[in-house]
């Protein structure tokens, strides 16, 4: 045999594996040799003249009526002539044949041995298997969108029919005309949680017999159990009054499985008390069940690929069987809600993913991220090295805060930024106990919410302490709101010159029946994250009017200046409710001045100029109180409709011998006067300080130099001695 | 005759396929499958005496498993923007969509309320509305299943090229 027959035997073999190879890849190849000529390297009998026609022996070119196609090779063109190396995609197309048959193709283009080529791969098979799983996921979206759809709408109108109808049985009635219609279960419970309405779809739910024909079993307490079981944060729900949504398992004996969405809201009043709790119960074992099929569906996110609740829960119990120690990371996105509402889904959505992504970027290969909620993220951190791994880890959970906060670019803004919270449990120092660990990391992330978000909190018994109170000190605020246990105390400021008393500033105390005078520190900042401070301060101003006609009554016409906190700001129905008042008590609004915390003009300030300027118009003055901690500039306070600068005691306590005080103070009282402001100093406590404040042309003074806040009777002997 | 290329965009699920599938082949279809990638049809149509051939790109839904394709709006004579009168959200999705494709074509659109058999629970607020439909050419209500308005959707687009000529 010749070498030369060899070679040509060797090459019809190549050539012949080639060819195995196309059939096998169900493609037809073909090598560009001009613009929209190609050379047939392999063709498939029995699809390929659907995409091809012949033009001279072995030159073909591609069927006209392949408009996709066609269009593709557009881009192909474009992407041979860059010589590029990889393989550019055209996705999947479907052309049907006459007979009403359908193909799915695939074309791909790219280089070989610097001659361009276009594949074009019949995907019968994948397409098939990828429709099944997207018809799937596509079915779950849609149900979920409707469900979540159709419970918003009933809850819209029970939550309207709770918070308007004073009367109970009108209410009940309304409402229970509404939810027998519904196609879910509905119950409404009261404070207590006991059902006082519910659908009888609840008792069909659960294959239980109708009340009142026997079983201890309801569905609510079945609800409850599955709750307890599956996310022992269940019970900080309903502590701290907030919305949930989620899914129960319920294993019906003996092979009976159902699956139920689950979202709970709380109805308040118009304190923020929960009156009632609406429960949503969906049947959504056909979704999940369609899902199971399909393992990547079932335990991955759809939106982040990361692992979903499911998952996260049964990595856990494995950690936790392993007995290796690790941290457990909840992270939570703040103000999410807002994000969603402001700029849309697909955006929020979008947001989600990149993450996602900087999670997956930052931490080791094996530690776990998963999402097991709609804007909550879970880390699993394993081999936290160190001698002091809660340093180590903390800085973890920090560099996770950095990573979060570097600003997103969205498709509406460029610069959109975002904060999270981290509540961080450790196995096994604070628990062993899954179940526990998830409740504990939950109970940390609430409380790093609570301090104004951005913030790590590892938990600790302390923690659990704490929030115990906060949630009992909540109610109890709530209480003495309603009861008004509250007492407004007035403290004299003096002018300087005259010696006279100018003014006085109204200052809260709480009387509890229980614990006694409990000072402003100790209930302001909780009425302030809880959103109370809004009807605690329109009870307070009730207070000072009450004092100022009190007053009136006995010849003193001084003014009051009435404290401010930064959700009052905010708050729209503030303003109307001050003149409202002012008309009610018929106190001139001369009478009254609003003190601003400076830290409160650095958040938004056109809001803020907004309500200073509406509150301004009535007649009322307004004062800067605590200046000097904050960063309120000059070109700030210029704008700002602004009549007195409050000097922070701070400052005040070394006045009279810290040289830095001195020429702090100093300096703020000329630039005050610069822009037409009158200056107080808090916290007068001394001779030597008022000396030096005289000297330094301070306009007034306040504090315990002349008096402590005192009660309207001592306020009142006061100024009979003042006046003398 | 003259070539136009028409592409037909929303959310999953929210009728597209069906309102090809109607006004090619006069056939409706309760049961869903979901689309992967493109299929185009072709349909003829006179109108005032100019012949067209419609090309109808029928495109995979917008959703979290699929993103918007910037490719396939090259030389769209026609955005159709389908929403579902049933799902409130597919209005939110439409405009995303138009947003996205406004960046690759300035070809005019139609705003399709699809499935208007089924009664829609819900409205949207008038400005909303108002805010969505300064964004189109037209509104129009149809019915893939009924067949109501699907023909006429089609004829409008006809009248809106023979204006244009
Ligand atoms: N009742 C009703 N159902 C429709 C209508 N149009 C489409 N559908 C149904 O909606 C589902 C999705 O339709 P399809 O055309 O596949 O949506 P696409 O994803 O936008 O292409 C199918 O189950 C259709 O039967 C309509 O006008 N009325
Ligand atoms: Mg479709």
């Amino acid at each position: 045999m010749s070498l030369n027959t060899d070679l040509i035997r060797q090459h019809a073999a190549e050539i012949n594996i080639e060819h195995a190879v196309f059939n096998a890849l169900d493609c037809t190849v073909l090598s560009r040799q001009k613009l929209d000529v190609f050379v047939l390297i392999h063709k498939i009998d029995t699809w390929s003249n659907v995409i091809i026609k012949k033009s001279s022996t072995n030159r073909v070119t591609i069927n006209v009526a392949c408009l996709f196609l066609t269009d593709f090779l557009i881009d192909a063109e474009l992407f041979w002539a860059r010589n590029e190396s990889g393989i550019l995609n055209s996705g999947f197309w479907t052309e049907q044949l006459s007979n009403g048959n359908l193909l799915h193709f695939e074309a791909l283009a790219c280089i070989s041995a610097g001659q361009p080529i276009l594949i074009i791969k019949n995907v019968a098979q994948v397409f098939a298997q990828q429709q099944r799983t997207l018809q799937a996921a596509r079915e779950t979206l849609i149900s979920n969108e409707t469900l979540q759809q159709q419970v918003d709408d009933t809850h819209q109108r029970i939550n309207e029919t709770i918070s308007t109808d004073s009367d109970d049985m009108q209410m009940l009635k309304t409402i229970s005309n509404t939810i027998d219609k519904a196609t879910f279960g509905i119950m409404v419970l009261n404070h207590k949680l006991n059902p006082i309405l519910q659908n009888p779809l609840n008792y069909r739910l659960f294959q239980l017999k109708d009340p009142g024909q026997g079983g201890t079993e309801t569905p609510i307490s079945i609800i409850f159990d599955l709750m307890k079981k599956q996310y022992p944060e269940y019970q900080r729900i309903f502590e701290s009054a907030t919305q949930w949504h989620g899914e129960l398992y319920w294993l019906a004996a003996p092979h009976y499985v159902k699956w139920l969405k689950v979202s709970i809201y709380p109805i308040k009043d118009t304190l923020g008390k929960v009156t009632h709790w609406v429960l949503y119960i969906n049947d959504i074992s056909r979704i999940k069940h369609l899902l199971q099929h399909n393992e990547k569906l079932a335990h991955y996110d759809s939106l982040t690929q990361l692992p979903n609740r499911q998952l996260f829960w049964s990595i856990v119990e494995q950690n936790c069987m392993h007995q290796e120690p690790f941290y457990l990371l909840y992270i939570d996105i703040d103000n999410f809600k807002f994000i969603n509402e402001n700029y849309g889904h697909a955006e929020g959505d979008e947001l989600l993913i990149i993450i996602a992504q900087r999670l997956q970027k930052l931490l080791k290969k094996e530690d776990v991220i998963c999402r097991i909620g709609g804007d909550e993220f879970a880390v699993i951190l394993k081999n936290v090295n160190g001698n002091n791994s809660d340093k180590s880890c903390m800085a973890i959970a920090q560099r996770v805060l950095t990573e979060v906060n570097i600003p997103y670019k969205v498709q509406h803004k460029d610069q959109l930024l975002i904060t999270a919270s981290i509540g961080v449990v450790h196995f096994p120092d604070d628990s062993n106990n899954p179940d526990l660990l998830v409740k504990y990391a939950d109970l940390a992330t609430y409380n790093a919410k609570l301090t104004g978000k951005s913030d790590i909190k590892f938990y600790s018994q302390e923690l659990q302490q704490k929030t115990a109170q906060r949630i009992s000190l909540e109610n109890a605020l709530r209480e003495a709101i309603n009861n008004d246990e509250f007492e407004v105390l007035l403290q004299p400021i003096m002018d300087i010159a005259s010696g006279k008393i100018i003014k006085a500033e109204a200052l809260v105390r709480w009387q509890s029946p229980d614990a006694g005078r409990i000072m402003p520190n100790d209930f302001i900042p909780l009425a302030e994250e809880t959103g109370l401070i809004i009807p605690l301060g329109k009870l307070v101003f009730k207070h000072v009017c009450r004092h100022i006609k009190l007053l009136q009554q006995l010849g003193y016409h001084h003014k009051v200046s009435v404290n401010l906190s930064p959700k009052q700001i905010y708050d729209n129905s503030f303003s109307p409710f001050v003149y409202h008042t002012l008309t009610e008590y018929d106190v001139p609004p001369e009478q009254i001045e609003f003190e601003i915390t400076e830290s409160s003009l650095a958040n938004n300030f056109e809001v803020v100029l907004n309500t200073l300027q509406q509150l301004k118009k009535g007649g009322v003055s307004i004062s800067v109180d605590d200046f000097g901690t904050g960063y309120s500039s000059l070109a700030y306070l210029k704008r700002l409709p602004v009549d007195y600068l409050k000097i922070d005691r701070s400052f005040i306590i070394g006045i009279a011998n810290d040289g830095g005080d001195q020429a702090i103070v100093s300096a703020v009282i000329v630039m005050a006067h610069s822009l037409k402001l009158k200056v107080i100093a808090e916290g007068v406590e001394n001779v030597e300080q008022l000396k030096c404040l005289t000297e330094m042309n301070c306009d007034a003074v306040q504090g315990y130099l002349f008096s402590r806040p005192v009660d309207l009777n001592k306020f009142t002997d006061f100024l009979q001695d003042n006046s003398k | 005759m003259i070539q136009k290329k028409i592409c037909m965009l929303g959310s999953s699920a929210v009728g597209k396929t069906s309102l090809v599938r109607h006004y090619v082949d006069g056939i409706f279809s309760e049961k869903y499958l979901t689309t992967l990638g493109v299929k185009i049809d072709k349909k003829n149509i006179t109108i005032e005496d100019q012949a067209f051939q419609f090309m109808l790109w029928d495109i995979e839904g917008t959703d979290q498993y699929s993103g918007f394709q910037p490719r396939y709006m090259r030389g769209a004579a026609v955005l159709i923007l389908v929403t579902d009168c049933t799902r409130p959200q597919s209005y939110l999705d439409s405009l995303d969509i138009l947003r996205q494709a406004r960046k690759e074509t300035d070809a005019p659109a139609i705003l399709v309320i699809n499935k208007s058999d089924l009664k829609a629970e819900w409205k949207l607020e008038h400005q909303q509305l108002f805010d969505i439909e300064k964004e189109f050419i037209g509104t129009i209500y149809t019915s893939a299943k009924t067949g109501e308005s699907v023909e006429t959707l089609f004829e409008l687009i006809g009248d809106y090229f023979v204006t244009q000529y």
